[in-house]
């Protein structure tokens, strides 16, 4: 249906228009800025001259930051938790998910409320701190990949998900005398991928911007994830106070760099995974977060 | 049918049996999980006992003494309470002012723009931020508002001859800046929620309302508005239950120690005296006051939701 617009209103869609434009320059120029600065000659940031594009273009930024072994090796640590919290996360939530989503298990109503408990109440900070502790995963991989492996609200929408399958395919398993998991393994996953794209993402996105964990459990640099890193880069003043001696000759050079230069390159080289994906995947982002509106 | 019923009254135990022989791989994979929650959600639960014991990692949770509620009492007549307490209450309380309205506004906006390509473009520029970790929008904000070289200087003093701000530096911007960096993430990605309750609304309301004479704002008022109102309502109780959760991650980056008097919550509180002063009772009663508190909330504003607009959590 066409609806005819009076003058007033043709003003308002003019104005609309604007300010929803301003508003996504807005989100996306932050970005952009650092882009910039992350390219561009000291002397050209330090005269403010630096708002859109790079002026006076050079890679130096980025010499630096991939010659440094802290980074490259925060890097590794990075990519490795994300993988092993992530495949983690999968199977604590499929291995609830798959048998609650059956009406004819007993118990069925008694464990989920065992698990959606959780999300109400938790212990705090320092119980959970204790635990990890006392469990000696304190300083290791796994205090950041194994206490928070299952999630509840995702599980439920898996298990909203698996609840969707035709039953009658796995009656059909059943008696060509496939057992439980092999029924799982090689007919729901199959058939729930778009669901299972979805969350490798979410966790995906999830463990490689995680901070707080790593923050309080680790304590050896060597163990560090970039989220860690970044934060010493940004919050320091100089290369130097890094203590990574990568810097070496032209020191004074490179502490110039270090203000805004230098940390805006770092910035940029920790979401560049993000950033590189996101196009391609955030209808798989917007997917999952509809259906666990939906199903609340 | 009847003879049935009472065989398996009469033995529970084997018809159970069978139900679990038969699903045995399912039971264990459910194991998995079970066990998992028991001991990082439930062990936790069971360990904010310490809260009222004098917890000594020597002698262990059991071996510690009893102290009833001598934690509570400490925190609730310590001169910080009242300065934590207010800072996350009106920390939370401006961010729930200024971040539950954004989302809506910008949904319904982009509901009434016309041309397809620039409303999807738009929308999905918008939840950008809300994948960038917070470090990184940390460093981001530090960069835009350094002082000398930071871009939002630079315009302010470029176009208005205004003095620079120490926007990071200075206690009276820091909830601005903590309320405005939570906006950038934030405004997209909730407003998807609105988006699908806006889908929702049959569109021959709007045609007919139309017909009637009913100008945009009239049919924003009247059809869009009341369509949105159970998801604005759900999402502001929601809120109200964080209301105590302030993002101490962001705190704990955002916070120089010139801005302490205002950027302290109970969070980082919690963080500094029970962590890394290792006052681990302290921090877990203070860290069991706040949940208190939040629960306090978020079962009042059910409550007078319920009676106000219908809508409730439970």
């Amino acid at each position: 249906m066409h609806y005819r617009k009076t003058p007033g209103e043709m003003v308002f869609s003019v104005i609309n228009t604007f300010i929803l434009c301003l508003f996504g320059l807005m989100c996306i120029y932050p970005i952009i800025y650092i882009i910039a600065v992350s390219f561009s000659g000291s002397l050209a940031i330090m005269e403010g001259r630096v708002f859109l594009w790079p002026v006076d273009f050079h890679l130096k930024a980025y010499e630096i930051v991939f010659s440094n072994d802290t980074v490259l090796h925060s890097y590794l640590n990075t990519i490795l938790y994300t993988l092993v919290g992530t495949a983690f996360n999968l199977t604590a939530i499929t291995c609830a998910a798959y048998p609650l989503s059956k009406k004819r298990l007993r118990g069925r109503s008694a464990v989920s409320l065992f698990f959606v408990f959780t999300i109400l109440f938790s212990g705090g900070m320092i119980p959970n701190f204790l635990l990890v502790q006392k469990l000696g995963f304190y300083d290791t991989m796994w205090a950041v990949t194994v206490p928070g492996a299952m999630s509840v609200f995702y599980m439920i929408v898996l298990r909203t998900n698996f609840e969707q399958v035709p039953e009658a395919l796995e009656e059909a398993a059943v008696i060509d005398g496939m057992d439980d998991l092999s029924i799982l393994l090689k007919i729901y996953v199959p058939l729930c991928i778009p669901i299972y794209a979805a969350l490798i993402l979410f966790f995906a996105v999830g463990h490689w911007n995680s901070f707080f964990d790593a923050f309080i459990y680790l304590q050896t640099k060597a163990r560090f994830p970039l989220q860690v890193i970044l934060k010493e880069i940004v919050t320091a003043n100089t290369m130097n106070d890094l203590g990574t001696g990568a810097v070496g000759q032209g020191a004074m050079e490179t502490t110039e760099l270090m203000s805004d230069n230098l940390k805006c390159a770092t910035i940029i080289v920790v979401m560049l995974p993000i950033m590189a994906v996101y196009p391609f995947v955030q209808k798989y982002f917007i997917k999952g977060m509809m259906v666990g509106a939906v199903k609340g | 049918m009847k003879n049935r019923q009472a065989r398996s009254a009469a033995a529970p135990d084997r018809s159970l049996l069978r139900a679990f022989r038969k699903d045995y791989l399912l039971y264990l994979m459910l194991a998995i999980p079970v066990c998992h929650t028991l001991l990082f959600k439930y062990v936790p639960m069971a360990g904010i006992a310490i809260a009222f014991k004098n917890f000594n990692p020597m002698v262990g949770i059991f071996g510690s003494e009893w102290v009833g509620f001598k934690w509570f009492q400490k925190f609730l007549s310590s001169p910080q309470f009242w300065q934590v307490f207010r800072n996350t209450i009106l920390l939370s309380f401006y961010n729930l002012l200024w971040t539950t309205p954004a989302p809506i506004i910008f949904a319904v906006l982009l509901n009434e723009m016309g041309g397809r390509r620039l409303k999807k473009t738009i929308q999905t520029v918008s939840y950008l931020p809300y994948f960038v970790s917070t470090v990184v929008m940390v460093g981001i904000v530090n960069q835009l508002l350094s002082v000398n070289t930071g871009v939002v200087n630079q315009l302010l003093s470029g176009l208005f001859g205004m003095e620079p701000i120490m926007f990071m530096g200075d206690s009276s911007w820091f909830r601005t800046v903590y309320i405005g960096t939570g906006m950038w993430q934030g405004t997209g990605y909730s407003a998807i929620l609105y988006f699908a309750a806006l889908t929702g609304i049959d569109q021959e309301l709007y045609e007919a309302a139309y017909i009637d004479g009913a100008g945009r704002w009239a049919r924003i008022r009247y059809i869009t508005f009341p369509g949105l109102l159970p998801t604005i309502m759900v999402m502001f109780l929601l809120n109200i239950g964080n209301i105590m959760q302030v993002s101490f991650e962001k705190v704990i980056l955002l916070q120089k120690p010139i801005t302490i008097d205002v950027s302290e919550v109970i969070n980082s509180y919690v963080y500094k005296r029970g962590l890394l002063n290792m006052d681990y009772s302290y921090g877990t009663a203070m860290g069991l006051l706040q949940s208190l508190i939040g629960f306090i909330l978020v079962i009042t504003a059910n409550k007078i939701s319920k009676r106000v607009t219908e809508t409730s959590l439970w």
